[in-house]
């Protein structure tokens, strides 16, 4: 999809200004009615049908939008939310609707418009002097000092419209719509008037990749309503033609960028007091020190904001990375200065980044979602992060993945600013690659700490392991497996709706709240199922090879208890009771024989591992009690499947011993039942 | 187009340095070329002349250090064709029909010379005469009570605006004069 964004960018701006509108013509459409009606054919042959459904299709979504309006004005935000602006072609006046440039009332857009434009004008007469034709004022000169001095303007004018050229003529270098001379000159135009406009802000570094994204847009919409008037016979909305007026694209793109950079300038002001963003920001460590360095001093405020993002969000969503982000002493100013200022202009391809826009400008003027998709961004590549050394790490960092989807981080980010609102994504952490993701799980079941964030991975991991163990897999695991990991997204979304209503609740452990704790647990079932099937999966691997080579008979007896553990697994499978009376009992040994049928060997010191039920560190991998029988077992089995399966699958071998371990700590917390109710009986 | 025209600085023989005030309104970024009339006498002084603009045009007046400066020299900006002279070999010193001469010589609109040490802008036969006086108001033997003075030209297509800048007493007046070329 991004490819064919970028590409799509190429198409629709060409590099010469004369046949740029020719190729615009045919290209928009075209492109627009593949995307939107695949059956429409796309070759030139068939050019009439073609326009005349573009022409309803344009007249059509203009209707749309204004019945949307006099009906219900939301309607625009949630479109704006779920992504539907990708094709629009009013994008520019769904912004400005959103960032409230124009109102909701349609009928005076004309109007509001005339306002802006003439204001923007005014500014023409205003700012640009020339003071070698202006009539001659008394007491001023070309090397005058004073402040109301035409000729001093003049030359500080200057100087700033050469900084803001230098800054404009690079912008997004790859797309050739920025090449063109004519939307260099707007650019900085209106980059130019803001600066005199906001003498306060004035111009900074930046500021022209705010705009960029804007009057990208702006144009665009004009150019298919030039098309869309060209190539339709009736006569046009008088609204729709005064509010895309192709005369007026520097004085409407004024309009959005100012807006919103009044929301933005927070991200840009050097000033150390102002108001906050975030809403309950502290501003305090900013003005309790006024001595500190210059550079700290001047970025204070984006700064403070991004210790917010990482105390009061990050740490939130994700203990283990904010840990690591303190630990490798990774600011987050190295990297989220840019991401803010620019609006993550810099991430994301254009087409995303626009889709991003949409969300953005839908959200408040609070702009409170960009620091949640700050958070979504870094949670996207945890574990690259995670996994990587400090050097490493700042290269994610300050060069992002490309590869990483903007709608997944986009409902990330939204879900986590309103988890009531947004659902948790599904495949929320899908976009890391096979390696990486064996490696992350080894690294999360390390960690094994916050609530919420290894959760995914577990399902995750799973869903891995089952593609790696190739032949043996029964295609029903499999099934069960993505039927467990579709709850496990489940009821994760549901935890963190619960959370989210008992905020205090940080990291999960809420002590007395029981639609919690029967999350919880029913999370710890899943785990411990997922444990059973995949343990039966691996054990009939081994069975099959040890039938060729028969006759060893601890190793038979070793699978046995195996396979044993994985009855004990079984959510359902309730251990007898009258196992405490004799550690070897004669019914419980019927009820294991119909479970071993299937084995190939029946031997006699099946009773020895039969006592297992009774030992609670039995699942434990030999820990604790009865460590006389287990820890020579196991260390066996370890042995055996590394010779078995060493040479062919290592890396699957490492993940049975990182697997085991949490899943079994989980066990242990998720049925505490289990075990005090064992332990008297030994 | 902003055009300094300055000359007869005399520094160090004679003055220390350009009035402060002077200095103070110098300042890069502003002035596109400098034509001096001579007299700068050391590499610093031309080098801080350089410092303002990177144009720097100087004929070789009688105190020179550097030899090598021609004694004319025409520049062309806009449409303006600037003769450029120090004056010294005028004689007698800052006479109008002996200037004309030099200005003939040289078929220029603007004729700019030094050496006389006072500010002097006229017409004269439909030609333009500048005598930016001495910039430092570094003394001659004629006169001990010299004038700071220096001119800046802003040449517009057809139309040159003078401004003179004079240090009376400790205050810089500015005087303005048009010049049209037919």
């Amino acid at each position: 999809m991004t490819v064919r964004g970028i590409e799509a960018i190429k198409l629709y701006m060409p590099m010469s200004k004369a046949d740029a509108a020719a190729a615009i013509k045919t290209n928009i459409p075209e492109e627009t009615g593949r995307t939107i009606e695949p059956v429409v054919p796309v070759d030139g042959g068939n050019n009439n049908g073609n326009t005349m459904n573009s022409v309803e299709r344009y007249r059509q979504e203009w209707t749309q939008l204004l019945a949307n309006l006099d009906e219900n004005p939301e309607m625009l935000r949630a479109a704006a939310f779920s992504g539907k602006l990708k094709m629009s072609k009013f994008r520019s006046i769904h912004w400005a609707l959103l960032l409230r440039v124009l109102n909701a009332d349609y009928r005076s857009w004309p109007g509001q418009r005339q306002q802006q434009r003439s204001r923007y004008e005014k500014f023409r007469v205003d700012y640009v002097s020339n003071p070698h034709e202006l009539a001659v004022r008394e007491n001023d000169d070309p090397l005058s000092q004073s402040t109301q001095s035409v000729w001093n303007q003049y030359f500080s004018d200057q100087e700033l419209f050469a900084l803001i050229r230098q800054d404009v003529v690079r912008t997004f270098p790859a797309v050739d719509f920025f090449r063109k001379a004519l939307i260099q000159n707007a650019m900085t135009n209106i980059l130019f008037y803001y600066a005199r406009e906001h003498p306060y802000m004035c111009y900074r570094q930046g500021m022209h990749e705010i705009l960029a994204p804007i009057i990208f847009v702006l144009y665009s919409d004009h150019q298919s309503l030039l098309h869309f008037s060209e190539i339709a016979k009736t006569e046009i909305n008088e609204t729709l033609l005064d509010v895309l007026n192709t005369a007026y694209l520097e004085a409407d793109t004024y309009s959005i960028f100012s807006r919103l950079m009044a929301s933005v300038e927070s991200y840009y002001r050097v000033s150390r007091f102002a108001s906050t963003p975030g809403g309950d920001l502290e501003t305090q460590r900013v003005n309790e020190s006024p001595n500190a360095d210059a550079e700290l001093q001047s970025e204070a405020e984006v700064i403070s904001q991004l210790n917010f993002i990482r105390d009061r969000i990050l740490a939130k969503q994700d203990q283990h990375l904010h840990h690591y982000l303190l630990k490798m002493e990774i600011p987050l100013h190295i990297f989220g200065i840019r991401w803010l200022r620019l609006l993550f202009g810099r991430e994301f391809m254009l087409i995303d980044l626009l889709v991003l826009w949409d969300a953005i400008f839908a959200d408040s003027d609070r702009f409170d979602l960009p620091n949640y998709i700050l958070v979504a961004m870094l949670v996207h590549i945890r574990d690259k992060l995670l996994l990587s050394d400090y050097t490493s790490s700042l290269t994610y960092l300050m060069r992002y993945p490309s590869n990483v989807d903007v709608n997944l981080v986009l409902r990330h980010a939204l879900h986590m600013l309103n988890p009531k609102q947004f659902d948790y994504p599904v495949n929320a952490f899908s976009c890391v690659s096979f390696a990486d993701n064996l490696a992350a799980a080894a690294a999360s079941a390390a960690a094994a700490s916050a609530a919420i964030a290894p959760t995914p991975f577990k399902s995750q991991r799973v869903h891995t392991n089952s593609e790696s163990s190739t032949g043996a897999s029964g295609s029903h695991i499999n099934r069960q497996i993505t039927y467990m990991q579709a709850r496990n997204a489940e009821s994760l979304s549901a935890l963190a709706k619960l959370q989210d209503t008992n905020r205090m609740a940080m990291d999960g452990h809420l002590a007395d709240s029981p639609e919690l704790l029967r999350l919880e647990l029913k999370n710890a079932h899943t785990v411990i199922k997922i444990a059973r099937s995949k343990l039966l999966n691996y054990l009939s691997t081994v069975r099959r090879h040890m039938d060729k080579q028969q006759g060893n008979e601890e190793l038979n007896r070793t699978l046995d208890g195996i396979e044993e553990l994985c009855s004990f697994l079984d959510v359902k499978f309730i251990f007898p009771m009258h196992a405490r009376t004799t550690p070897i009992d004669e019914a419980l040994e019927a009820n294991e024989r119909k479970q071993s049928a299937v084995k190939p060997t029946n031997n006699p010191t099946m009773s020895n591992s039969q006592q297992m039920p009774g030992l609670p560190s039995a699942s434990g991998g030999g820990s604790g009690f009865g460590g006389g029988y287990e820890m020579p077992e196991n260390a066996f089995m370890h042995n055996s499947t590394a010779r078995l399966l060493g040479d062919r699958r290592e890396i699957e071998l490492s993940t049975i011993t990182s697997d085991e371990r949490p899943e079994i700590m989980v066990l242990q917390n998720g049925l505490p039942a289990a075990e005090p109710q064992q332990r008297p009986q030994q | 187009m902003l055009v300094l025209v300055l000359g007869d600085l005399h520094i160090p023989h004679r003055c220390s340095s350009l009035p402060a005030k002077f200095k103070k309104l110098l300042v890069p970024g502003r002035i596109h070329h400098i034509l001096a009339t001579g007299n700068i006498c050391t590499k610093e002084s031309y080098d801080y002349l350089k410092s303002l603009a990177t144009d720097v045009h100087i004929v070789r007046g009688d105190f020179d250090e550097n030899l090598s400066y021609p004694e004319q020299k025409v520049v062309t900006v806009g449409q303006f064709r600037i003769g450029l002279c120090h004056g010294h070999q005028v004689v007698p010193r800052g006479d109008p029909e002996a200037l004309a001469l030099i200005q003939r010589q040289l078929d220029v609109d603007i004729l700019i010379t030094g050496h006389t040490y006072k500010f002097e802008a006229y017409e004269h036969g439909n030609k333009f005469y500048i005598n930016p006086g001495s910039a430092t108001g570094a003394f001659n033997p004629l006169d001990t009570n010299v004038v700071p003075s220096f001119v800046l030209m802003d040449i517009q297509s057809t139309t040159v605006v003078t401004y003179v800048y004079q240090l009376i007493g400790d205050e810089v007046k500015v005087e303005r004069i048009e010049y049209k070329k037919i």
